[in-house]
């Protein structure tokens, strides 16, 4: 679990963190190669970070090469004292995805509000299998965006919540708030509760006009 | 109310990224006994497990290709932004060191081809050709001796005599006529093929010591026939020469050589030299 106590600027980076750091610097002076290391290390969360928000791989593969490059194009945009490069790389990823589902219409609604995951009153139970597991994915899928992504930052790519702030750009209050309110409704998803379609469409509400 | 703050507690845990066995003891013994609360405090631990199973089972990446792409985008960037890059950029850092070498190099070809000129054949001839004073001038007042330091284009003045020659204080004396030294310069001799055109007076040895003089005196060209000079010519008689004469320690003089032939029949009769007085020619 993530450490919600955990700054985020340069004084609380890891080495790993620190790395990055020196990587964006480095390539913003042409370093090929520090450049091709900052990719490798990053590329992974933030294609997954954009698959899982948009749930489709193409989305993601683009959201990805964006993301780098609009880093390219602006390395000097990227300020240590704010956060790590990780969460500034996320940012940049947030941005894209949410393009991206702005521009087709929604997709969560429809599944949240009428298509639980499982009538099966106990799916929480068979977790071990892979189908379960499964599940749980597509729970996260189907969340509102605002809630997912906050749950596929903290949740499963293991950012802090201070680094989720900073990626998101809101208060760390705000991100244990929704990702409080998250996992209540992927516990109730998996129950095959129906959630219910007024709080999600207030919070998407919210979410768009934040 | 127990099993209400109970979840609020569960919740704020999560929240709070707190562990369960933080919740205070009065909250976890009504868990035990009430079976809704333990099945939401199992609910919440499944749904932990479940995320953290996704996290790892779904550890994917990029597709391979992305990565070339992504390159390629860095490279054109930098292609782009080089050539209008800001003089503080690394990139054009090379610049001011460049002028200062295309400087340099035109400096130095602009001195080499001055030194070019300077050295030149002919500037290394003009410059060869300033003479070297072989004897000091004679005092204008001596009556017999017209000394002089231009040495003729066509001397045959060995090169080894002249390296040896030193200059030495001149005294004006007009006692050359007389065999006494005058105007004169040392020469040391350590080499008898030195003195090979010299032709030695009939009263006279050649210097075998290191010590003679020697001097540049202009003679009447048919005072030097008694000699066996080669000077004898269609010329008028009267004609001056301009002829090495060679000077022991004792004054006398030993041997002269022809240096060249002069023209200037006007200092004929007050530039009389005593060799010819010596020899007069019938």
């Amino acid at each position: 679990m993530n450490d919600a106590e955990a700054g985020c600027g340069a004084d609380a980076m890891t080495p790993d963190e620190e790395q990055d750091v020196h990587f964006v610097q480095q390539m913003a002076s042409g370093d090929e190669q520090a450049f091709l290391m900052l990719y490798r290390r990053r590329q992974g969360p933030v294609f997954r970070f954009a698959l899982r928000m948009s749930g489709n791989p193409l989305v993601a593969e683009e959201v990805t090469q964006d993301t780098f490059v609009a880093l390219v194009k602006d390395a000097s945009g990227y300020d240590p004292a704010r956060g790590t490069v990780a969460s500034y790389l996320f940012g940049i990823a947030r941005n894209l995805v949410l393009r991206h589902l702005r521009q087709r219409t929604y997709v969560g609604l429809d599944e949240v509000d009428h298509a639980p995951e499982d009538p099966s009153p106990s799916v929480l139970d068979g977790l071990t299998r892979r189908a379960d597991i499964e599940r749980v994915r597509r729970a996260v899928a189907s969340l509102p965006p605002a809630y997912r992504e906050v749950v596929v930052l903290c949740e499963l790519e293991g950012l802090a919540y201070a680094e989720a702030a900073a990626a998101l750009a809101c208060p760390i209050g705000t991100v244990r708030s929704r990702l409080s309110r998250a996992r209540a409704l992927l516990a109730a998803k998996l129950r095959g509760e129906a959630v219910g379609v007024r709080g999600i469409a207030q919070e998407q509400a919210l979410r768009w006009t934040s | 109310m127990k099993c209400e703050q109970f979840r609020d507690a569960l919740r704020a845990a999560r929240t709070w990224n707190r562990p369960d066995d933080e919740l205070p003891a009065a909250l976890r013994q009504h868990a035990d006994g009430c079976v809704a609360c333990r099945d939401e405090s199992d609910r919440v631990h499944r749904l932990d497990a479940g995320l953290t199973a996704v996290a790892r089972e779904s550890a994917i990446n990029a597709p391979h290709a992305l990565e070339g792409r992504v390159l390629e985008a860095f490279r054109a960037h930098h292609r782009e932004v080089r050539p209008v890059a800001t003089p503080s950029s690394g990139s054009l850092k090379w610049l001011p060191m460049a002028a200062g070498i295309v400087l340099a190099i035109g400096a130095a070809g602009w001195f080499a081809a001055g030194q070019r000129s300077v050295s030149s054949p002919h500037e290394q001839a003009v410059a060869q050709s300033v003479p070297t004073p072989i004897v000091p001038r004679a005092p204008a007042s001596s009556p017999h001796v017209a000394a002089t330091s231009r040495p003729a284009p066509h001397s045959k003045r060995p090169a080894a005599l002249d390296e040896h020659r030193t200059a030495r204080a001149a005294t004006p004396d007009a006692s050359v006529a007389t065999s006494s030294p005058g105007p004169s310069a040392q020469v040391d001799f350590d080499h008898e093929g030195v003195l090979a055109d010299f032709v030695t007076l009939p009263y006279g040895a050649m210097p075998t010591d290191d010590d003679v003089h020697i001097v540049e005196i202009d003679v009447p060209r048919d005072s030097l026939y008694d000699f066996g000079s080669a000077a004898q010519s269609g010329a008028a008689t009267n004609d001056l020469v301009t002829a090495d004469v060679l000077i022991g320690d004792d004054g006398a003089p030993r041997a002269f050589r022809l240096v060249e032939p002069t023209a200037t029949p006007v200092a004929l009769e007050r530039q009389q030299s005593p060799l010819g007085a010596r020899s007069p020619r019938p």
